[in-house]
């Protein structure tokens, strides 16, 4: 008998959740967002994957409901990438759960991501990813602000200096 | 007559972990047939509804996932809280009946009540152990006891890391504490450490003080349990039929002891020491039946080291004499005024380039006057070891005293403070005076006690 953790990726937990994503849908209709059944399927083995991938553990719903959820207004998602688009936004959630060690709760994560996506990045995951949550993490585990951004003070620095000069 | 019919448990208890009592009984109850597969599995489902439980609590609801490791400790600590639950039953088929007949989070439950008073006698002994305190120079101990503890007392976390042991334990003692965890490895050891000061409260700080200092001038900075050499000693006395409470052995007395027990075999000297500590516990009016167990156990272990003492003709080393190290010095040696540097750097380069040793004997029958510069020179000269054999015959007996006193054989730990130049000269001293004879050695060896060099 082994007690070693494990990953509720049996059959019916899997179809319980996508069931769960699947109800979603009606919601994100609304926005013409719509995953069929396959594709649900496919973003809640995106979820083991990058569970196992991170070194993590879940119990419960987890966080797909919320992202499709919270990413269901942007104006930057089409039905045309939309799976392929939520998959990403999984992936990089766990691995920034990571990164911010842990300090920062799923919601406000989550959040941060949609603010930033749907702000300076104007919808390209790279530069969420590679450069906003990058720094975001940074500051939290310097225990900065998250939102702190120091090119942006360099910046003031330089205007201030520019208004000076004249 | 009635014969009571016991019950026959199929688990073994030998085969059971104290440290993961919960989990090892699991195994052996599934393995012996005790649980069935399917009692089995709803155990594990709700040891994972249990971690789910409890992980939640631990994010505050705010993170559906954790890290594995995380998940990992909290996991341990779980099995832990039900274990020590189970522990406090009478015996395992109530354990095992338990297990089959309450849910999981129930025993979690009783655990964690069980846990809370454990901290309590977690308290009581550690505050017996602070009133029995010993006076000692010895810093494990000391620092044991006062700080070692209070990680422990300030920040143990019974919700999700009952089984870590936060505190600092340096001291060793004589039975160390193992297949434990948590506050109970924390109650073992400081129920054995009560024990242990108990006993040396029937005898004197200061006495104590000597006879530590005598197993090693330096033990305040040693791991070393003082309440081993304490029961040694004291074992040594009743051996002897001498008072106990001295601690005390004359060379007289160690060949005494030598010649009464070197014709013993290890189980009949096993049998002496028994009959020695019984006696011992009698004479000294121990009452308290666990200290007598304890130091009964730890007999086996001081028979092997009275036997390799025996074996190895250093039965000084396990009764050790008294040493009282704050006697002063009765003799002060001048080792004298160093010849100006540019003399001594021409003396050195003409003995470097002397071909032929006996040369370099002349060089310093000649010009060496003072020890202060024969040291120098043995340290620069760059000498076999039977060379320097040959300069140490020159040299008296207290001169060799001397410089054993500086320039003692240091352990390759220490060798690091050492120029290669001087550890090689410790070395051929060493060597030199471990092929004297005895009884000079002797003598030498007890002038460096009453030396003083200025």
């Amino acid at each position: 008998m082994s007690f070693e953790l494990m990953l509720f990726d049996n059959f019916l937990i899997e179809k319980q959740a996508v069931s769960e994503v699947l109800l979603c849908n009606r919601i994100t209709v609304d926005y013409s967002l719509v995953l069929s059944e396959e594709q649900a399927l496919e973003l809640v083995e995106t979820r083991s994957y990058s569970l196992k991938n991170f070194g993590r553990i879940e119990f419960g719903g987890g966080i797909i409901e919320k992202v499709i959820l919270t990413f269901a207004d942007t104006p930057y998602i089409s039905q045309y990438r939309y799976a392929e688009f939520l998959n990403e936004l999984v992936e990089i959630f766990y691995y920034f759960k990571n990164e911010t060690l842990d300090l920062m709760s799923d919601d406000d994560l989550i959040n941060y991501m949609k603010k930033y996506f749907d702000g300076v990045c104007q919808g390209s995951l790279d530069q969420l990813k590679f450069r906003e949550l990058e720094r975001m993490a940074k500051n939290v585990r310097l225990g900065l602000d998250p939102d702190y951004n120091d090119l942006y003070d360099s910046e003031k620095l330089m205007e201030a200096e520019d208004d000076d000069d004249e | 007559m009635m014969n009571s019919i016991k019950k026959q448990a199929v688990i073994d208890v030998d085969n059971l972990s104290g440290e993961f009592y919960f989990q090892s009984l699991l195994q052996e109850a599934y393995v012996k047939g005790a649980l069935s597969p399917k009692e089995s599995e709803r155990v594990q489902r709700e040891c994972l509804k249990l971690l789910a439980d409890c992980t939640e609590r631990f994010t505050r609801g705010k993170s559906s996932s954790v890290r594995v490791e995380i998940a990992q400790g909290i996991m341990a600590s779980n099995l832990f809280t039900i274990g020590i639950y189970l522990k406090s039953l009478p015996d395992v088929d109530a354990a095992l009946f338990h297990i089959e007949n309450e849910p999981i989070e129930k025993l979690y439950e009783y655990g964690y009540q069980v846990l809370k008073r454990k901290i309590n006698v977690a308290n009581y002994f550690f505050n017996r152990v602070r009133k029995s305190k010993l006076k000692t120079a010895n810093h494990a101990y000391n620092i044991t006891i006062d700080q070692g503890f209070k990680p422990f007392f300030e920040s143990y976390e019974i919700n999700f890391h009952a089984h870590e042991i936060p505190s600092d334990i340096d001291y060793q003692l004589i039975h160390p504490v193992t297949d434990l965890a948590g506050v109970e490895f924390v109650i073992k050891y400081l129920e054995i450490l009560y024990y242990e000061n108990l006993f040396c409260s029937y005898f004197d700080a200061d006495i104590i003080h000597e006879v530590m200092s005598g197993y090693d001038d330096a033990y305040k900075n040693l791991l070393d349990n003082i309440c081993a050499q304490v029961f040694q000693n004291a074992l040594g006395c009743q051996l002897l039929n001498a008072p106990l409470q001295p601690l005390e052995f004359s060379p007289v007395d160690l060949n005494g002891l030598d010649k009464k027990l070197k014709n013993y075999r290890q189980a009949e000297l096993q049998t002496q020491l028994k009959t020695a500590a019984q006696e011992l516990i009698t004479d000294l009016e121990l009452t308290n039946p666990s200290l007598k167990k304890y130091l009964i156990a730890s007999l086996p272990k001081i028979t092997a080291t009275v036997y390799q003492g025996l074996a190895s003709h250093s039965l000084n080393k396990v009764f050790v004499p008294r040493y009282n190290p704050n006697i002063k010095p009765n003799v002060h040696y001048n080792m004298g005024i160093k010849m100006p540097d540019k003399a001594y750097r021409a003396l050195v380069t003409e003995f470097l380039s002397c071909r032929f040793f006996e040369d370099k004997l002349a060089i310093i029958k000649e010009h060496i006057k003072t020890l202060a510069d024969m040291e120098d020179l043995l340290i620069a000269g760059d000498l076999e070891s039977t060379e320097a054999a040959m300069v140490f015959d020159l040299l008296e007996d207290i001169e060799l005293a001397v410089l054993t006193k500086r320039h003692p054989l240091h352990p390759t730990i220490d060798a690091i403070d050492y120029s290669a130049s001087e550890i090689r000269m410790q070395q051929n001293l060493d060597a030199y005076m471990r092929a004297l004879p005895r009884d000079r050695l002797a003598q030498i060896l007890s002038m460096t006690i009453a030396i003083e060099v200025v």
